[in-house]
Order: structure tokens, then sequence, then C-alpha cells
């Protein structure tokens, strides 16, 4: 866009209207574009049946199918399962993963030990454990609640770690100037410094658990939002299956606009999405 | 740092140039405490299981067992035929994910109304967990390797896109700049200024790409195919066994160390260049 200097110079006379129309025409614009795909999406299917519904239902199913499953409880309760087992495998994560990310950060001794077991489980795609968790663990709350654990944790550990290393020499060295010891720098300084970053990597863990909760239940789950995805899509009722996976997305972008809202509570002087240079 | 960019994706690319996990730990005294570490831990797992029995050998298998489970498994000829099998659904949803995800980035990266009106779908595809819609896939494309490939693809190219886009539409300006006061034409311009500056983009988003997409092949295969890796892995604890189990799963976890690996080096090299630039 082009702020050059005609449109500054006309920028007073705009009307409220104007600049509200703006500040938000684009996000008009996203809404009108997805009311098109589903207004298209509704008639191809529900209108003029250009394939099988049964296998890609109409927008208006879907709605359908969420409010039938809401109605019956199943959705609720289904929700509050995987929403319990990803509370606490997310939190586990989020102490764990900041804590080891502090240690891995800021001591060198502890980061040659630890690196090379905590990097190759890193690199290793870890849901191939679940079929292995619900050997050791059963059925249970268990396995689901390790596997969210485990894909959360290390987008956490490495963000803090990042965080601490990426903290300014000088401003750690100001500290020192004025007569801070070991322990209030980390405290008031490196931990502070590092803030952002731990944040975005608990959006990440978000996103991760997202995946941990689905995977768990699939594998030797009987309850919850992603086994009802896959009883329902086997009994080809796409409409259910996909509604509740609109769910998941929904639920997955509120967490991460939750920490995005916490992180500019904390930390408004950070920018993220500029390139510094 | 050199360019912190928006999300989760980029900034694991920047991060991988800056510290980059492994190299980092080859430095002497590092070397030495990541041997010394797994010879510890599998001494540990080969003591308590062996010699001390604290656990039933069917839950977990002796170290000696893991490998031994390897041989069973080839002379039985499953390993080589699922890891073709996985290795074959992979290239191929891979590499359509790759030219697909750089098409994407680029028309979208490129154009102004496309790059507003697409990127908001683009990230809330990217925090749909994918693996939830592989029953639905699933019921498109039937029992076999078409849905993995499908999953594969789909986890390849969201990544690989965005990245792209991020890669385009950061250019520095002043650069464009320059090449419009020597002369270049718009076209010039965007084949000599934006992509090169975007190579680095496309090649960290690949090298994203590579867990995402191995995992998406490793659901795909455990909750519904006849072959591949991850049907190996859960028909082989369906049948309690677990050693054979365990060598399928590191055979896995080696293959995707190696690609990560390889990926981190390329990385690396592509980035070197704009690393000096930037500054």
């Amino acid at each position: 866009m082009s702020a050059s200097s005609p449109v500054l110079a006309a920028a007073p006379q705009l009307s409220a209207l104007q600049s509200f129309w703006i500040a938000s025409r684009w996000h008009w614009a996203i809404a009108a574009e997805i009311l098109l795909v589903l207004l298209v999406w509704q008639y191809l299917q529900g209108v003029v049946e250009f394939w099988n519904p049964v296998f890609m239902p109409p927008p208006s199913e879907v709605w359908a199918a969420l409010v039938g499953m809401s109605e019956s409880g199943v959705l609720w309760s289904s929700a509050a399962y995987s929403a319990t087992n990803a509370l606490i495998g997310f939190l586990l994560a989020a102490i764990l993963g900041v804590f080891t990310g502090l240690l891995l950060g800021s001591s060198k001794l502890f980061y040659d030990i630890v690196g090379g077991p905590f990097w190759t489980l890193y690199a290793t795609p870890r849901i191939a454990f679940q079929p292995l968790l619900v050997l050791w663990l059963g059925f249970g709350n268990g396995p689901k609640i390790l596997i969210i654990f485990l894909m959360a944790f290390f987008p956490v550990a490495i963000s803090t770690m990042d965080g601490i290393r990426g903290v300014d020499p000088s401003v750690i060295k100001a500290a020192r100037v004025y007569g801070a010891n070991r322990a209030q720098i980390f405290f008031k300084v490196q931990l502070w410094a590092a803030l952002p970053l731990i944040l975005t990597g608990l959006r990440m863990g978000v996103a991760r658990s997202m995946i941990g909760i689905v995977v768990g239940e699939f594998i030797g789950g009987s309850e919850g939002l992603g086994f009802l995805i896959r009883r329902k899509a086997g009994d080809l009722d796409l409409a259910a299956a996909i509604g509740i996976t609109i769910m998941l997305v929904i639920i997955a972008l509120i967490g991460m606009a939750l920490i995005n809202a916490l992180r500019r509570a904390v930390a408004p002087w950070y920018l993220e999405g500029v390139a510094r240079s | 740092m050199t360019t912190q960019t928006v999300e989760t994706g980029v900034i694991q690319t920047v991060r991988t140039i800056r510290t980059g996990g492994w190299p980092g730990l080859l430095r002497r005294r590092g070397l030495i405490f990541t041997i010394l570490d797994f010879v510890v831990i599998i001494a540990i797992w080969h003591i308590a299981v062996v010699n001390l029995e604290l656990v039933n050998r069917v839950f977990l298998p002796a170290p000696i067992d893991v490998v031994l489970g390897f041989g069973q498994l080839a002379d039985a000829g499953l390993l080589w035929s699922n890891m073709a099998y996985s290795a074959i659904t992979w290239v191929i949803g891979f590499t359509v994910g790759i030219i697909a995800g750089i098409a994407i980035g680029l028309i979208v990266g490129s154009m102004h109304v496309a790059y507003k009106l697409v990127m908001p779908l683009m990230w809330a595809a990217w925090a749909t967990p994918l693996v939830a819609i592989q029953p639905i896939i699933g019921v498109w494309f039937g029992f076999g390797m078409t849905p993995n490939i499908v999953l594969v693809f789909l986890s390849t190219a969201i990544p690989i896109s965005l990245n792209t886009v991020a890669g385009v539409s950061g250019v520095n300006p002043s650069l464009l700049r320059a090449a419009t006061v020597y002369g270049a034409s718009k076209w010039q311009a965007y084949l000599t200024v934006r992509l090169p500056w975007t190579a680095p983009y496309i090649v960290g988003g690949i090298r994203l790409a590579i867990p995402t997409s191995l995992i998406g092949l490793l659901i795909g295969e455990m909750v519904s195919s006849p072959n591949g890796m991850g049907s190996l892995i859960v028909t082989s604890l369906a049948r309690f066994r677990t050693n054979q189990a365990f060598s399928a799963i590191v055979f896995f976890i080696l293959v995707s160390v190696l690609l990560v690996w390889i990926a981190d080096t390329f990385e690396k090299r592509a980035g070197k260049w704009r690393e000096v630039t930037a500054r």
C-alpha cells in the first residue's frame, strides 16, 4: 500500500465511516470470500447435487450434524474429555518445557550433556510411540496426556532456549554494571527478554497438542473429539466428521489467539513479523 | 537473528540456521557427552530389563531383542517391503507437495490481492491438525496408498507455501529499487531479485515439511493402511512382538533423522549468502 503524500494530505478529511472502511475492508473481503465459498459449496451439493453429497455434504448438513450432536450431548462430553487431557498435557509441557529451555539456554554444560538425546527425540516423529504408549499405559487417559505432552514439549523448550540465548548481551552487561547478581540478571533481565519467544513457543505448543489430541484418540481411544471424528467417518457420516474437524480448528485458533493476547499484554514491546536486520 | 518472520514455521527455519541443534553438539565436549548419553541409556535399559528383570520383556524388550528384531523383520521380508511402500508413498506426496507449495506460495506472495484474501485461509490450514482429516480423506480415497499420499501432500504443501509467501512478500525493498535503478524490467527484477531472495525460504519450508509430512505418513499408515512402516508398527504390537515394533520404530526414526539432517545441511548452504547480505 502506498502511503504517498496525497493520501496523507487527505487523511484528516476522512469521516469516521471512511476510515473504518479503509481499516477493515480486507476483513470484509475475506468474510465475503468465505461466504461465497460456502454458498457455492451449498448450491453445488445441496441444490444441484453436483457430486454425491455423502462424500462431501453441504454446509447446511454439517451445521445440522453439529447441532444434532450438541443436542444429544455427545459433542460436549467428547469436547470435555479431549479438553481435560489437552489441558493437563499442555500445562505439563509448558512447565517442564520452559524449565528445560531455561537450563538448555543458560548452561552450556547442561546443553552438551542433554543435547544429544534432546535433539534426537525432537527429530523423531514422536507419534510413532503412540501404539507403544497404549501398550504401556492402557486405554485410559494416560497415553493421551503423554502424547500431548510429547508433542507440545519440544517447541516450548526450544523457543525458551532460543529466547534465553538471544538476549542482547549489552543489556546483561548493563545490569551487571548496575550491580545485579546472577540470580537477579536471570529473573529480572533474561527471563523477561525471553518472554515473547517463550510465548511464541507456547503458541506453537497449542498447535502441536491438537495433533496429540487427535493421534491419542485415533489409536487406542474410545472417547473424545478425535475418536468421534474417526467413528463418524467410519459410519460415513461425513457431515459430522467435517463439523468436528472445523471445531477443532476453531479451538486451536482460539487457543493461539489467547496466547497472542497474553503476549501483547505482558510483552507489548515485542513486534512479531517485522523484519529486523 | 537475521529475519524474524511471522509464524511458527518461519521461526523454526530461522532457528535451524542459527543454532542448528546437532552441529553445535559436534564440538568435542558435546560429542563425547552425546555418545556417553546413549551408552548410559542403553546400559541402564539393558540392566533393568535383562539383569534386574524389572519389566516383562513383552512390554519392554531388551536392547539386544530390538537388534534381533531387525533380523527377524528382515528375514520375514517385512522390513524392506514396508519401507519401500512407505518410501514410495512419501516420495510421491512430498514431490507433488513441493511443486504445489512453491507454485501457490509464489502466486499468493507476489499478488497483493491474493495475499490479502488467501493468507488467512492458509494460516487456518496450518493451524488445522491435518491428522484429524485422515478419516475423511480415507472415505474419499479409499483404503490403500492414495489417502496417505494425499495426507503427505497436504502436510508438505502447506508449510512450503507459507514459507514461500514469507520469502516473496518480504523482499528487502531497497534491493528491488536498486534493480530498477539499474534498468531491470519488472520481470527481470522478479527473476533476479525476488526469486533468489525466496530460495532459502523455500529450502527452509522443505526442511520444515519433512517432519510434518512424516507425521502425516505415519498416522495414515497406522490408522488405515495394509502396508507401510506405520502399519508394521501397529501389527507387530497387536501380535505382541514388541521387539519388532521397536525395531520398526527405531528404523523409521533413523531414516527421518537422516532426512532432517540432510535438509538441515542443505538449508544452511542455501541460507548462507543471505546471512552475509542481511547484515
